[in-house]
């Protein structure tokens, strides 16, 4: 298996034109930019934790140490 | 997916590496999660032929063998494998080869006798396959050659994430037209030319013609499916993932896997009178090839006969119809089945197919027949038998239809930010097969090819020059501060103050799941209403919380158990009093227990107490700057006699208390004391 | 008389081991009948020449005594000062008694940044429920009934035909109802997928921000990004990059990726392909 060097951080794009259509923005005058993250992987990555779950373990240890 | 990339260079072969071509992929949206070697490396290894084979003189379970590799002189090997014989074609690694696994092949003695070589097995070879003994090859394996090239080892499986917008990349043809648009070679699809003859000896018909637009069906008369799947078809499959089975069932997953039209065949000799594309009645049941009965729903697509239903369309086909071995007539099936009908049937039934799959991210209608003939060459090919003609039952009026999209240059600057060349525009459209009805030098009317039923609107014929052009590439621009944009962000500064206030009294954040266990909302606000998962985790995370206390517990609970008995906690976030937005709102909760400080080297330590935590809580209010009064009250979490209501202009926002000894001794909790109250204020 | 008085006074005085014996000595000779107020008080019987004189030599006594007893006392506030700083000596080394600080939740503590990151570029904060309705969650984000994407959420359902969010792109839709264009928004907070194992949890955060202007475009969209990113690392030459994937609410669509932080592309625990939290 190959080695995955790079990691996936987030996710965006044109917001698409069926989306501004459903809440009445003109999709021809507008344009939307839309972006999203994950922020216990932004987290981990920070803080170099390896375990999602320890986020929501609520050990004392854990959360002082960050 | 996986795909194997000599299968993908039969199709489209560019002068790159299989790495190389494989980061191209996913630049290109096609996203390549791995890329597998089939074999690790190795060499000196070669086909042999058993010339004899006898027991060793001094050990029983050894055989001496005489062994051809092709070289002037035969190879004397000692071999202990049950299913050593005679004249038997086997992989032999030669004298200085070093196998995946470390073992380097030496002359040796065994027992007094010298040995030559070593005959091996696939899985000493580090590849998949049986290791029951050694490999036994096919009698016609050619003397002294490459085991990497005999069993085409120099390959290896790319494994592709494909997003739901390409059903039409389910395929070996599917990714080969990507990459021809990719490196522009040119591609086109081979013709499989099929002799064919007479009407089709089951009568076809569709009532529901929305759901299944093209129904084909030929029968095959006179198969032998008693015969073995080529190695070259067996090993397509297999690093593709599939499982071998009958030929006829190897034969059309591998039209699947390289066309991307799930197929089926029914033995036509169980099939009772004539086929029907029909809706199922409530209550129909059909046992299906994975041996599972399933009650059908009316709303699930099935292919019937005159007494049964003998598959669920597009999904799996049932047992009872289903080819053997000893299968001699078959009844071909290719359709096309519309995406939205076929959407989440699988599901539903707790299966998932190759085939709904496909079916549910949608098929190309314009492959059907040429699957057909396909498949009908490759069964006449490998089983034999007399193909009849095509019996085509097609509701032209219900396939998807193809749109005519306009794009201008000045749309694609718009969205892009920057210009593209037109003439380098026109010439990717072409590559990808795109249609191009009109033309002037700024803007095109687009027709996207039946495979691409995901370009519907301009912004995807946008997408499609990005990506070809390289999301990378593309320019990156400032965002500038618009004057209407209001500059000064609302930040939450009221949450955060009071967070850094509790943090300054020694209070520990914590972030707890918002669904807790009924359990814990029986025992904290029994009166509360309970919103329960249709589908939950698990038991313990089954009921949204409607106060704050239920995590605070659990997680003190869990600290106490690590030993961490004085410890301070709060949490923020929403409680739920219903599932309408208005009855969710944010509440502070917190909670302390233990000692005053830190037991230590000076001064007995002295428990937390009610005045503790209300002197904590009025530190928090007295940052709203509003009068807050404690009044006596009943809580049934809290300590009668301790407990007490926050209230602000009559109003109740909160509660603090000690914990009540019951549900403290329910939920093997020492004393503590909490508080929680609304986060906006009346 | 005082002669003899004042040598008394000054062995005393230099014998005196605390402030309370110097006292009692400063009331013995200079109290209302100390031994020197009453040679004061006995001027009277005297002649008026020699009262003057007298009186001059009891004053000059009076004087010196004082001296003697605030040097004595001095002497003897320092012994008793050292003397408690001795006893009150203490290991500054063992840790101080106040409360112990808390502390914020490291979520929280990363929304913080991302949310002060994105304040800079004018993004306004914005929350909405997290029991969604399907309008909100699916539809109005071109998820229609029977989408792919659908299934691919993992969605926690309630009787009522509600859905707790799968993200907070419902936050967006309801922010473009109630406000006009242009707009700069994030919507932090948690979302929920009906998914658990080592890496996934069925609850987890998400900031989602969204752009609404008439001038937006994609290559402003890959430049904030770029930005955000590089300050969120606190890497100035942080490698981004872009490729192309697929949401059902955004035509063109991609992914950024960067090169792992923690292990520096060596492949880790964190930035394996299994580590991946979906968006």
């Amino acid at each position: 298996m190959q080695k995955n060097r790079l990691v996936g951080v987030l996710g965006c794009g044109v917001v698409h034109p069926n989306v501004l259509n459903s809440v009445k923005i003109d999709s021809e005058e507008y344009t939307g930019l839309a972006f999203g993250m994950g922020v216990e992987r932004l987290a981990m990555l920070r803080y170099g934790v390896n375990d999602l779950r320890l986020f929501f373990e609520n050990d004392i240890r854990f959360l002082k140490a960050i | 997916m996986n795909i194997s990339t000599t299968w993908l260079r039969e199709w489209i072969s560019p002068k790159v590496s299989d790495e190389v071509l494989a980061e191209q992929l996913t630049m290109a949206g096609l996203e390549v999660e791995g890329i597998t070697s089939v074999a690790p490396y190795f060499e000196k290894v070669v086909v042999g032929h058993v010339l004899s084979c006898e027991k060793h003189p001094d050990a029983d379970k050894l055989n001496l063998c005489q062994v051809d590799v092709g070289e002037s002189e035969t190879l004397q090997i000692i071999c202990g494998a049950k299913n050593i014989r005679t004249d038997l074609k086997v992989i032999v690694a030669t004298v200085g080869a070093i196998l995946p696994n470390g073992l380097k092949i030496k002359k040796a003695k065994l027992r007094g006798i010298e040995s030559f070589g070593m005959i091996c097995s696939e899985s000493e070879l580090g590849i998949a396959g049986n290791s029951e003994g050694i490999s036994e090859l096919d009698a016609d394996a050619p003397i002294g050659q490459n085991i990497r090239k005999h069993l085409n080892l120099d390959d290896n499986i790319i494994e592709l994430d494909i997003t739901p917008n390409r059903g039409d990349c389910f395929s070996v043809l599917g990714v080969a037209r990507e990459v021809s648009a990719n490196y522009l070679i040119d591609f086109e699809l081979p013709n499989f030319a099929v002799i064919s003859q007479g009407i089709s000896s089951i009568a076809t018909s569709v009532s529901n013609t929305i759901a299944c637009p093209k129904y084909l069906t030929r029968s095959i008369l006179g198969i032998d499916n008693s015969v073995q799947t080529p190695q070259w078809m067996a090993d397509k499959l297999m690093r593709s993932g599939q499982s071998l089975h009958s030929p006829v069932v190897d034969i059309t997953n591998f039209v699947l896997m390289e066309l991307g039209q799930p197929m089926h065949a029914f033995d036509a000799d169980k099939v009772q009178g004539a086929i029907e594309v029909r809706n199922a009645k409530s209550g129909e049941k059909v046992e299906l090839l994975n041996e599972s009965t399933v009650e059908l729903k009316d709303d699930t697509l099935v292919i019937a006969d005159d007494n049964s239903v003998l598959a669920i369309a597009g999904v799996m086909g049932g047992l009872a119809s289903a080819t053997l071995n000893n299968t001699n007539n078959i009844l071909l099936e290719s359709a096309f089945f519309e995406p939205v009908s076929i959407a989440g049937k699988a599901r539903n039934y707790g299966l998932h197919t190759e085939s709904s799959l496909r079916f549910e991210r949608g098929v190309d209608f314009g492959i059907t027949e040429i699957a057909m003939d396909r498949a009908t060459q490759l069964i006449i090919e490998i089983c034999g038998g007399k193909a009849s003609d095509v019996k085509a039952c097609i509701d032209k009026s219900a396939l998807p239809k193809l749109p005519a999209i306009n794009i201008t240059q000045e749309k694609i600057q718009k969205v892009l930010g920057f210009e593209l060349d037109s003439d380098w525009i026109t010439e990717k459209f072409q590559s990808l097969g795109f249609e191009i009805n009109q033309q002037s030098n700024n803007s095109w009317r687009i027709t996207p090819p039946s495979f691409r039923f995901d370009i519907r609107i301009p912004a995807d014929l946008i997408e499609e020059l990005a990506r070809l052009y390289g999301y990378d590439k593309l320019p990156v621009q400032k965002l500038s501060l618009d004057a209407n944009i209001n500059v000064i962000a609302e930040a939450q500064i009221d949450k955060y103050e009071v967070m850094q206030s509790l943090v300054a009294r020694g209070y520990q954040e914590v972030i707890t799941y918002s669904f807790i266990s009924e359990k814990y909302h029986d025992l904290i606000s029994p009166e509360a209403k309970k919103i329960v998962l249709s589908n939950p985790i698990s038991a313990e995370l089954s009921t949204m919380r409607s106060s704050l206390w239920a995590g605070l517990l659990q997680t003190l609970e869990s600290n106490q158990r690590r030993g961490h008995s004085d410890a301070r906690f709060f949490e923020i976030g929403l409680c739920f009093a219903g599932v309408e937005a208005s009855k969710q709102s944010n509440k502070l909760a917190g909670s302390i227990t233990g000692n005053r400080f830190d037991a230590q080297w000076s001064g007995e330590p002295t428990p937390v107490d009610f005045f503790d935590v209300k002197a904590d809580l009025e530190s928090i209010l007295a940052l709203t700057g509003a009068k807050f009064i404690f009044v006596a009250g009943e809580h049934s979490a809290l300590q009668k006699g301790q407990t007490a209501k926050i209230v602000l202009d009559g109003k109740q926002v909160g509660w603090m208390g000690a914990l009540s000894p019951v549900v403290a001794k329910e939920l093997s909790l020492p004393k503590c004391y909490l508080f929680e109250i609304n986060l906006k204020l009346p | 008389m005082v002669d003899k008085i004042l040598d008394g006074a000054k062995s005393a005085i230099e014998k005196a081991q605390s402030l309370a014996e110097l006292e009692n000595l400063r009331v013995s000779i200079l109290g209302k009948s100390g031994e020197l107020t009453v040679l004061l008080k006995g001027l009277g019987k005297l002649s008026a020449e020699e009262r003057p004189k007298m009186g001059g030599i009891i004053n000059q006594a009076k004087v010196s005594v004082q001296d003697l007893l605030t040097e004595r006392k001095n002497i003897l506030e320092t012994i008793a000062l050292e003397k408690r700083l001795l006893e009150e000596k203490i290991d500054v080394s063992l840790p101080g008694r106040n409360v112990e600080m808390g502390g914020l939740h490291p979520v929280t503590i990363t929304l913080k940044r991302i949310q002060s990151l994105f304040a800079k570029n004018g993004f306004k904060v914005e929350t909405g429920p997290e029991i969604e309705d399907d309008f909100h969650n699916f539809t109005a984000l071109n998820i229609p009934k029977h989408h792919p994407a659908r299934a691919m959420h993992d969605t926690f359902y309630f009787d009522e035909g509600s859905v707790l969010r799968t993200h907070t792109s419902p936050v967006q839709i309801r922010t473009m109802e109630n406000q006009k264009p242009p707009l700069r928004i994030i919507a932090p907070g948690r979302v929920y997928r009906c998914d658990s194992d080592i890496t996934h949890t069925p609850m987890f955060h998400q900031v989602e921000g969204l752009i609404v202007d008439k001038d937006a475009n994609f290559a402003q969209l890959k430049g904030l990004l770029i930005d955000f990113l590089r300050a969120y690392f606190e890497k100035e030459d942080l490698k981004v990059r872009f490729r192309p994937s697929y949401f059902p609410f955004t035509e063109p669509s991609a992914e950024a990726d960067i090169e792992c932080v923690i292990c520096g592309g060596e492949g880790c625990r964190v930035c394996k392909k299994t580590g991946w939290l979906e968006y």
